[in-house]
């Protein structure tokens, strides 16, 4: 208890608090902007806050987190565009309420769900967290790499299309991990007898990479007319909701953040998936389910407080195994290491505080939420229709100094620039990203328990499979293998019959 | 010896992968189609190269300036106001904020 309260005193200093406010406005308008996910606005908001304390950081990359599941939906309402992938949902009934002249109303039971959704994801946080560390706390490096190997496959089995293609994905994703330091002998490998390489590659350079620059050349196939194209935007109507429209949702509203936060848990599913999933169970429980499409206030409550509470959820694997279950949260990963703090069962014996922080600012961001949104709505809904033509060279700019910026070495901008190829080829050849990240960002923790258990069987890979909870572990993840590919060949079996018909 | 057993295990997952499936049908990857974004990294290019050389300010606004113009922003004049406006806001915010030193060129700019 009195780490608590010490956190929490030390969270209430006027630098935390400004950099949540920060944080969150600028989650918000990465939100809004269509073209950058929230993850390319949490990756460039990376290289700052590896300047400032950990505390000061972790509240503006929650502020962030939170600000840009919300940000998505005023595109969403007011330009018929998905800001972010998980405001996808919010389009359908969105758009029509705005079409109704009712934009201000929706907008205003977004945000009202948002937050309440984020409260019921930090609930679950609170709820779910601290147990199941009690039972990783147990786990030795075999079952470690069990679980590892596990989630990968299994990120690598839903993120695509094809499970293939995932795994290759995952694997150039540990490939990119090994370079740099052995993690137990202290090898140099794969630096090509290059100093710039001595550490390994770059956490940011990946990340900036991947989803910015990566983006800014997705965007490019538009061609000029779409980049300079100012989009429609319908225009903020004054209405506001009333305290019975948000009431009488509360249940849908309560319901869609919990479905949101348990798929939030569930590693590579992400606020897509949880957004629409909470949208049919609205519908489906609705006593008027054939509205629905039509502008109605419910469609919007569900999704939104779906994508706030994944926010929550997601925490729980990422900070009890360290193994993060989405790329928002393989970022929040990338940067809670580099300030020292290691995600994993241990974080919550031996540096409890830091588990407080995370906690109590996971709960201010939804506060901050609430008061920006409020106050920021208007000046928002001004900004998204911003072209993007002006937009993503500033953009390229600010990916160029932050990677710069952390070792002011250039090698990082250029290995950013690398990193932006490679995701864009990647993309369009439609291998999927987040199995890439996360195995990068996983890789070192994987490599380092594989080889512990190795030293502890001197060598024999039966270790895997002697001990009950590792080999179950494994065997699931083979499973799941087998299964994935199966449903590939059927899928590819069913696409044949079709063109050849 | 370690090394090998996991570059073997990643290998045999690699293997397992050219067997059982097609990577299937190769997306049009001729050079016109991806001429833009091949613009777009030759200029990424030329940009590092010519950091250290003319300084930072000075190769960031002549990439800026290219850059909107290539990204559809036809007037030339508007676009070379806005960059040296945007560059020099980002230079002293990261000099004077977050302390870093960015390569100055020949001219002490």
């Amino acid at each position: 208890m009195g780490i608590l309260l010490n956190s929490f005193t030390n969270f209430l200093s006027f630098q935390v608090i400004s950099a949540l406010f920060i944080g969150v406005a600028f989650g918000i308008l990465g939100g809004a902007l269509p073209g950058i996910s929230p993850s390319m606005t949490i990756a460039l908001l990376l290289p700052i806050s590896l300047y400032l304390p950990a505390d000061v950081a972790i509240a503006m990359m929650m502020g962030s987190y939170q600000g840009s599941m919300f940000g998505g939906s005023i595109s969403a309402i007011l330009i018929n565009t998905p800001g972010t992938a998980s405001a996808a949902a919010t389009t359908l009934d969105g758009y029509q309420m705005a079409l109704k002249g009712q934009s201000g109303k929706a907008l205003h039971m977004a945000l009202y769900a948002s937050v309440t959704g984020g409260m019921v994801g930090v609930i679950i946080l609170l709820v779910m967290a601290k147990p199941l560390s009690m039972v990783t706390l147990k786990f030795g490096p075999p079952e470690y790499f069990g679980l590892m190997v596990l989630s990968l496959s299994l990120i690598a089995g839903i993120s695509g299309k094809s499970f293939t293609r995932g795994l290759i994905s995952a694997c150039l994703g540990l490939l990119m991990a090994t370079v740099g330091m052995d993690p137990i002998y202290g090898t140099k490998r794969f630096t090509f007898g290059n100093i710039n390489l001595g550490d390994g590659v770059q956490t940011l350079s990946i990340f900036i990479g991947v989803f910015a620059l990566a983006e800014i050349l997705s965007q490019l196939t538009k061609g000029k007319e779409e980049l300079t194209r100012k989009e429609e935007t319908l225009s903020l109507e004054q209405n506001t909701l009333t305290f019975k429209e948000y009431f009488g949702n509360l249940w849908t509203i309560i319901k869609s953040g919990v479905i949101g936060a348990l798929i939030g848990v569930l590693p590579g599913i992400g606020g897509s998936t949880a957004c629409f999933i909470a949208y049919a169970e609205a519908q489906r429980n609705s006593d008027h389910p054939e509205k629905f499409g039509t502008g109605i206030i419910e469609g919007i409550a569900a999704p939104e407080a779906a994508n706030n509470a994944v926010a929550g959820g997601a925490l729980v694997p990422t900070l009890t195994f360290g193994i993060p279950g989405d790329v928002v949260t393989a970022i929040l990963v990338g940067a809670l290491i580099a300030h020292g703090i290691k995600p994993g069962p241990l974080l919550f014996t031996d540096d409890i505080g830091s588990v407080y922080t995370i906690y109590i600012a996971m709960f201010f961001a939804v506060v901050a939420l609430l008061v920006v949104g409020k106050l920021g709505v208007p000046l928002f809904a001004k900004i998204i229709n911003l072209r993007k033509s002006t937009l993503l060279p500033m953009i390229f700019i600010i990916c160029v100094v932050g990677t710069y910026s952390t070792r002011t070495n250039l090698f990082d901008a250029a290995s950013m620039l690398f990193f932006g190829a490679l995701g864009f080829i990647l993309r369009k050849n439609k291998f999927p990203i987040p199995p890439f990240v996360i195995a990068f960002v996983i890789g070192a923790q994987l490599e380092s328990n594989l080889k512990r258990s190795l030293i502890l069987s001197d060598g024999s890979m039966s270790i895997f499979f002697t001990r009950p909870i590792s080999a179950i572990l494994i065997l699931v993840a083979l499973t799941m293998a087998v299964l994935m590919l199966v449903r590939n060949y059927k899928d590819q079996k069913k696409e044949e019959a079709k063109s050849t018909e | 010896m370690i090394m090998v057993v996991k570059s073997l295990y990643s290998l045999r997952k690699q293997g397992k992968l050219s067997l059982q499936t097609v990577i299937g049908s190769s997306p049009s990857n001729s050079i016109k189609t991806f001429l833009p974004q091949i613009i777009f990294l030759a200029a990424c290019a030329m940009y590092m190269v010519l950091i250290p050389l003319i300084g930072f300010i000075t190769s960031s606004v002549l990439v800026l300036t290219f850059l909107l113009y290539f990204f559809g922003n036809t007037r030339i004049m508007m676009n070379l106001i806005t960059s040296v406006i945007y560059v020099i806001v980002i230079f002293l915010i990261f000099t004077y904020v977050f302390r870093i030193k960015f390569p100055m060129g020949p001219f002490g700019f």
